[in-house]
């Protein structure tokens, strides 16, 4: 036997794993080779080394454990709250508000656009989109009248009016053009179009409303739960 | 497993009585059900296991703090998720040997300067000749024996350190490191042997130094006298 594999059946025999019929031809290597002898020697002087020097615990390992632990548990908590991810800060909530925002007010125009018939209908008789703000509890309709068609109720600021106006013209173009409007409703007149556009941005503040109201809702129910959080782990 | 949490409630030490007889893989059922003073049990049982095995991997004792709690938090929120087709003991170092591994695979990805002596990473590599530099009978005032330890386990290849510290450290039989590792038996094995043939060389010159063995002989008494 070489002193490689005796060193491996030592190894071995530390652990109890050396087949018993090998154990004879160890003991008769080992009396006759001092190097493996002492090989034997250190190693199990240096495990005894490595046994006995466990290294300890640094101070407040416990407490950060447990601090950690609720965090973990938290963060768990308000995943489950929120499966389509984390809270966003003020800022981005913020600006995820004003794109819903925008992107309702143009998906109105386009259905607008798209939709109605031609010529413009009262409310009341109307249909698609602007219809819903007469079913609105939040936006009651007086019956009988229209404030669409009352121009004089919100003047429009020059600036305001005239880039609407390019709106109107660019649409009317594209109509004109055979474009993928089709048979689109927009009158092309600049009285028209105004009423169109406050129609919409009625429209637009409504919704803006129900979402800062849905969030509002949201934020409460949010307290809540991190209230039950903080309950149960000051429970536990 | 019928148990209610009266059957083991705090002593005054803060410490839960009542779970110290509980086996390990009872311990996690009571957690799965919801009881947090065994896991409390499970915390004391293998705190210092855990540290001592991660410690000796990356050496960095702020690191392995935080393994090591990082490894005990996992316990708790995937307790479910362990069941008893292998010891408990078996899961928590897959836990933990992983998350070292992720981390020295992290470390190792980030930028360093190349070593013209690169430790050899093959089974089949020859062991390193022992340290040149490394005189039994230099100055050992101000490093303690732990370190001087530390310091040779460190020098382990890392493939090799594992299913030593698992066998040395944690006392897990061969069957065990290799769910722990997924390697072969053989392989389990062959890399003990390989490690305590690098570990006996690095202690070599510690061993032949009288002051650190009889700082060993103090410290093994100590702890004779605290288990008395």
């Amino acid at each position: 036997m070489n002193c490689g594999k005796a060193q491996e059946w030592i190894s071995l025999e530390l652990d109890d794993q050396l087949e018993p019929e090998h154990v004879h031809g160890l003991q008769t290597h080992l009396e006759g080779c001092a190097d493996c002898r002492e090989f034997q020697e250190d190693l199990k002087l240096g495990l005894r080394m490595l046994n006995a020097t466990e290294p300890e615990l640094p101070d407040n390992f416990d407490w950060k454990l447990q601090l950690k632990l609720s965090n973990a548990m938290r963060e768990a908590t308000r995943e489950s709250a929120y499966p389509w991810g984390e809270e966003k800060p003020a800022w981005r909530r913020w600006i995820a508000r004003a794109g819903v925002s925008a992107a309702l007010g143009m998906a109105a125009v386009l259905a607008v656009a798209v939709l109605a018939p031609q010529g413009l209908q009262p409310v009341g008789a109307g249909s698609g989109a602007m219809a819903n703000l007469e079913a609105s509890p939040r936006m009651p309709i007086q019956s009988g009248t229209s404030n669409y068609f009352d121009t004089s109720r919100r003047p429009l600021n020059t600036s305001y009016s005239r880039s609407n106006n390019a709106l109107g013209a660019g649409l009317q173009r594209r109509v004109s053009n055979g474009s993928a409007f089709g048979e689109s409703s927009w009158s092309g007149t600049n009285d028209q179009d105004l009423l169109r556009i406050r129609h919409l941005e009625e429209e637009n503040e409504m919704l803006r409303r129900r979402l800062a109201g849905q969030q509002h809702h949201n934020q409460r129910l949010q307290a809540q739960l991190d209230s039950l959080g903080d309950q149960a782990v000051s429970r536990d | 497993m019928h148990l209610s949490r009266d059957d083991f409630q705090s002593s005054s030490s803060g410490k839960p009585e009542g779970l110290k007889e509980i086996r390990d893989e009872d311990l996690i059922v009571l957690v799965q059900q919801g009881h947090r003073r065994a896991f409390d049990e499970i915390v004391a049982r293998y705190k210092g296991r855990l540290y001592s095995f991660i410690l000796r991997m990356v050496k960095d004792p702020t690191l392995a703090e935080e393994l090591c709690q990082e490894t005990l938090i996992r316990i708790y929120m995937h307790a479910d998720k362990y069941r008893e087709i292998a010891k408990f003991s078996t899961w928590v170092f897959t836990i933990a040997t992983n998350l070292v591994r992720n981390k020295m695979r992290q470390k190792s990805r980030q930028p360093r300067f190349l070593s013209l002596n690169p430790a050899p990473d093959e089974d089949e590599a020859p062991v390193d000749p022992a340290d040149p530099k490394a005189d039994p009978s230099r100055a050992v005032e101000g490093e303690e024996l732990a370190d001087l330890i530390n310091e040779a386990t460190a020098r382990i290849p890392e493939k090799y350190r594992v299913p030593f510290l698992l066998r040395e450290v944690e006392q897990l039989s061969y069957e065990e490191i290799q769910q722990v590792t997924g390697l072969k038996l053989g392989t389990v094995r062959s890399r003990i042997n390989r490690a305590r043939n690098r570990f006996r060389q690095n202690i070599k010159p510690l061993i032949k130094n009288e002051a650190l063995l009889k700082e060993l002989e103090e410290i093994e008494a100590r702890a004779a006298a605290e288990d008395d």
